[in-house]
């Protein structure tokens, strides 16, 4: 029980007033401007919107998993090195440490708490994006979307996890929101991929190394039917699941390790 | 060291790499007494209380608390904390934050509740109870937590620097408190550097001066007993001085002098209930800014 309060004080700790309205307007931004990129305002009437309603809705969601890995993930990561600067650093931190609290205890509550406050976040675009494809008449939420936006949320709490640990170990910081250029990297590759650099070694070598979901190499990639949004379907091949889960472990006891020897500066 | 001493320090010396925290400690606290720990800034009292608290680990010797060493590991079960810098969540009200806190040290909110209406009472708080800590200021903040450093009924309190941003009338509130708890049993450690502050507040006293302990003293040790003066913010009516003359409180001006300190309250009472509003409560005279400052002096 007492794990649940500290998760509770968790999700306290990270809502600020300006951190609540800051994640409300970054979800609805990376709405708005897919559905700016989106040919959806430019579609001249209901002939032409039908006709290309696929390719519009596709675009759509395209932009948001690109626009959400981009900003939100980039977000969390900050939010996150910064709760751990208050976690690893703050003298607060050591009023919870007291009255029977135990360190590992209090570790887990607070990572869990991180973890449903990643969880509403991506929820709460989640819902947004569906609320957007209903009341647009772009279609409606199936199952591949709840699929991308659960890896993405993974993707989140592991590289949460990775500034965590970094902020523990260094206790500065700037050094943990330096794992948003590995997203950033990895979006970047990722994005830029076609048919012909599937598979090439550079490719490999980031959805080996950085253990975050990686792209399979579907074949559909050959066919002329690929699209933006293919390169976030069945993007988990059996390789980056085990290399993130196995990071996304060794992340987590790092952070623990830290948070128990843990001393005052 | 003594049986009954809540903490013990056996050689115990602290360094931030080449910079000394604290040096060669080898002295107890005693159970059940109000301990002061004195110094200037930087002199190591910070330090000590973090090792008593086992969020530092001392580079050479050990911490005994409660008959137990400290390590990195050790849980704080039965100990009260409050640091030098406080900051709670914003969007907590001030209820909210006592009820997370009992849940997250295995308290049913009930337990608690009873303290936690008095601590309201004594400390002014009702005003604020539902406002976020946000919206609370400074002292208020400071008020909380303290009360959080009592609400799960610890046998050992530690406090840096307590009074920080509480008024006078608060902070003499909070020493009367302090008391009342020292007489059921808990032993207080608190650090100052405000001397004229803590006088006479404390059973026992540590002096810390550049990362080392002077000397340990009791409050006896100190020298003779001086009163305290209250410095109103308006003259004080002639028809008042009667009444404050048969408590020993002369008054000039806007300060009384009261010579006796046990009758700080009835005189404080008499004030207040006049529509006075007290502007500070200072000691007149100093015993232990001397013996600290000879104690420097003898070491220099």
């Amino acid at each position: 029980m007492k794990i649940v309060w500290v998760a509770y004080d968790t999700l306290h700790k990270i809502l600020s007033l300006k951190v609540l309205i800051l994640s409300l307007v970054i979800v609805l931004a990376i709405v708005s401007v897919s559905l700016a990129m989106s040919d959806y305002l430019t579609s001249a009437g209901p002939a032409w919107f039908d006709l290309f309603r696929k390719h519009i809705s596709q675009d759509f969601l395209g932009s948001l998993y690109f626009f959400a890995q981009m900003l939100l993930t980039s977000f969390v990561v900050i939010i996150c090195a910064l709760v751990a600067q208050d976690v690893y650093c703050g003298e607060a931190e050591q009023i919870y440490l007291t009255g029977g609290l135990s360190k590992p205890t209090a570790f887990i509550g607070r990572i869990l708490g991180l973890a449903i406050y990643i969880l509403l976040l991506w929820w709460a675009l989640f819902l947004a994006a569906g609320a957007t494809l209903i009341f647009t008449g772009l279609g409606n939420v199936d199952l591949s979307m709840v699929e991308i936006f659960t890896k993405l949320f993974l993707n989140s709490v592991v590289i949460s996890l990775l500034a965590w640990s970094l902020v523990g170990l260094t206790k500065v910081v700037f050094i943990g929101i330096t794992p948003i250029l590995v997203c950033q990297y990895w979006l970047t590759v990722n994005s830029n991929i076609t048919a012909e650099t599937a598979g090439n070694a550079l490719h490999n070598a980031v959805n080996f190394i950085l253990p975050l979901n990686t792209f399979s190499q579907f074949p559909s990639m050959e066919s002329e039917s690929f699209n933006m949004l293919m390169k976030y379907q069945d993007m988990s091949p059996w390789h980056g699941a085990v290399a993130m889960a196995v990071f996304a472990v060794f992340c987590l006891l790092a952070a623990m390790a830290l948070y128990i020897t843990n001393q005052d500066q | 060291m003594c049986a009954t001493n809540i903490v013990s320090f056996e050689g115990a010396s602290k360094w931030y790499g080449k910079k000394p925290g604290v040096l060669d400690c080898n002295v107890g606290i005693p159970q059940g007494k109000i301990t002061a720990l004195i110094g200037k800034n930087g002199a190591g009292k910070t330090t000590a209380i973090k090792m008593i608290m086992g969020f530092l680990r001392p580079t050479s010797g050990q911490i005994i608390v409660a008959g137990k060493p400290r390590n990195l590991l050790t849980v704080n079960s039965s100990i009260g904390y409050l640091p030098e810098s406080l900051r709670f969540p914003e969007l907590y009200s001030v209820s909210q934050l006592f009820e997370s806190l009992a849940g997250i040290r295995g308290l049913r909110y009930r337990e608690v509740e009873n303290f936690l209406e008095k601590a309201k009472d004594l400390f002014e708080l009702q005003a604020h109870w539902k406002k976020t800590l946000r919206s609370c200021s400074k002292g208020t903040r400071q008020k909380v937590g303290i009360i959080q450093a009592f609400m799960h009924n610890p046998q050992l309190v530690v406090m840096d620097e307590p009074t920080t941003g509480l008024d006078p009338a608060v902070r003499y509130s909070f020493f009367q408190f302090l008391r009342q708890k020292q007489s059921q049993g808990v032993s207080i450690i608190i650090s100052s550097h405000n001397l004229k502050e803590i006088e006479n507040q404390a059973d026992y006293y540590l002096f810390f001066h550049q990362n080392r302990i002077l000397k340990a003293a009791h409050a006896d040790e100190l020298g003779g007993n001086y009163g305290v003066y209250i410095l109103a913010d308006q003259e004080i009516p002639s028809s008042l001085l009667p009444e404050l003359a048969k408590l020993s409180a002369t008054a000039d001006d806007n300060r009384i002098v009261v010579t006796k300190r046990n009758l700080i309250n009835d005189v404080l009472s008499i004030l207040i209930q006049s529509g006075i509003e007290i502007k500070n409560i200072l000691p007149e005279g100093s015993n232990l800014e001397d013996y600290f400052l000879n104690l420097v002096d003898e070491r220099s």
